[in-house]
């Protein structure tokens, strides 16, 4: 121990004389087994967020099967579209893990990542999870109207508000990790002489 | 050798050099034993699949902490309310409210150590643990990715916390 920090005795010895056996290595064949089993965690979490996809998709394809007009037809058609670019960047976004050597930065660096990563996804939330939606919707919602003969622009007006209101949030989240991110920055800055 | 040799050798030097100290760290992240035994666990993977990108441009030490303060972290911001975590600066004033009578003659002891602990947010919990194992200012710094600056900082405010306590505990009535 250096002497510009001495550590205090008493809380020091304390903790390092507590009575706790030693972690003891495992055998390097249940290691395997344990990274195998997480590793197919991760596939049957990723799988479960597909599910919901796969539910929504036959509705739409049934709509686009079921629906007269030829814009409501091509709208749930690009709906199902959308959905799998959505079930795509959901599992980029998902396997963009960090790899197991990152763990040995240092904690603010891997602190510093993670939340860069949850941030750079907010962001763009809109061109991720909102824009493949909303041309298959638009499209969908005009036909549907078409077909019914009435014009209501508040079903519009609704389907915008929504859409808008989930990029605002999200915006609003990546301010947050930013503000943490600039506070992390810093924690390592040296002092100019 | 083989990298997986490389790797299961690097793992078993590791634990036989730093098994108390993680043994400590887990404690320091995690009260409960059924979820320290899973951190344990989680701990062990993540040093063992680590390691096998481990190319010597730090001491195995220093690898060996970061591994393991970055897992407890994760394991506490998945299992802990973010709102039972304090920063140094607020776990000091907590400490000034209690140097009231009723407290003066609390002993310093680990339990009292354990409880500071386990109230701070992650950044400021490694450093004191850090510090609580005898690490210098420069290895800490090394560990934290923290500037040399705000090492010493943290470290005066980990020192006067600690200080709180003990002249609580010492304090005549």
């Amino acid at each position: 121990m250096s002497d510009d920090i001495p550590v205090h005795d008493d809380a020091g010895s304390l903790w390092r004389g507590q009575a706790l056996p030693p972690l003891q290595p495992l055998p390097p064949e249940q290691l395997a087994e344990q990274a195998h089993k997480l590793q197919r965690t991760v596939s049957r979490r990723n799988r479960r967020e597909s599910v919901v996809a796969v539910l929504i998709a036959p509705v739409f394809l049934f709509y686009a099967w079921v629906f007269p007009h030829w814009l409501t037809k091509l709208g749930a058609l690009l709906c199902v579209a959308g959905l799998g670019v959505l079930l795509w960047q959901l599992h980029r976004r998902a396997s963009a893990r960090p790899l197991p050597e990152a763990l040995a930065g240092s904690l603010l660096g891997f602190h510093r990542s993670e939340l860069a990563r949850q941030r750079d996804a907010l962001r763009a939330a809109w061109l991720w999870y909102v824009a493949p939606l909303m041309p298959g919707m638009t499209l969908f919602l005009c036909g549907r109207q078409i077909e019914n003969g009435v014009w209501q622009p508040g079903v519009f007006a609704f389907v915008a508000l929504v859409m808008g209101s989930i990029v605002c949030l999200n915006r609003y989240a990546a301010r947050g990790l930013q503000r943490r991110i600039d506070k992390l920055d810093e924690l390592t800055v040296e002092d100019n002489p | 050798m083989t990298v997986t040799n490389a790797q299961d050798e690097l793992y078993r030097q590791a634990m036989a050099a730093h098994g108390g100290e993680l043994a400590r760290c887990c404690f320091g992240y995690e009260r409960d034993p059924a979820l320290r035994q899973e951190l344990q666990q989680e701990l062990h993977l993540a040093l063992w699949q680590s390691l096998a990108g481990f190319r010597g441009d730090c001491s195995l030490r220093t690898w060996v902490y970061r591994v393991a303060h970055n897992v407890g972290a994760r394991h506490v911001q998945q299992h802990a309310g973010k709102g039972q975590m304090l920063e140094l600066d607020e776990i000091v004033e907590l400490a000034d409210e209690r140097h009231d009578p009723g407290h003066t003659e609390r002993r310093l002891d680990l339990q009292r150590v354990l409880a500071l602990v386990h109230r701070l947010a992650p950044l400021d919990r490694e450093l004191m643990l850090l510090y609580l194992e005898e690490l210098d200012a420069a290895s800490i710094a090394d560990v934290t990715g923290l500037s040399a600056r705000n090492v010493a900082t943290k470290i005066h405010r980990i020192k006067a916390l600690l200080a709180s306590q003990m002249n609580a505990t010492r304090s005549p009535r």
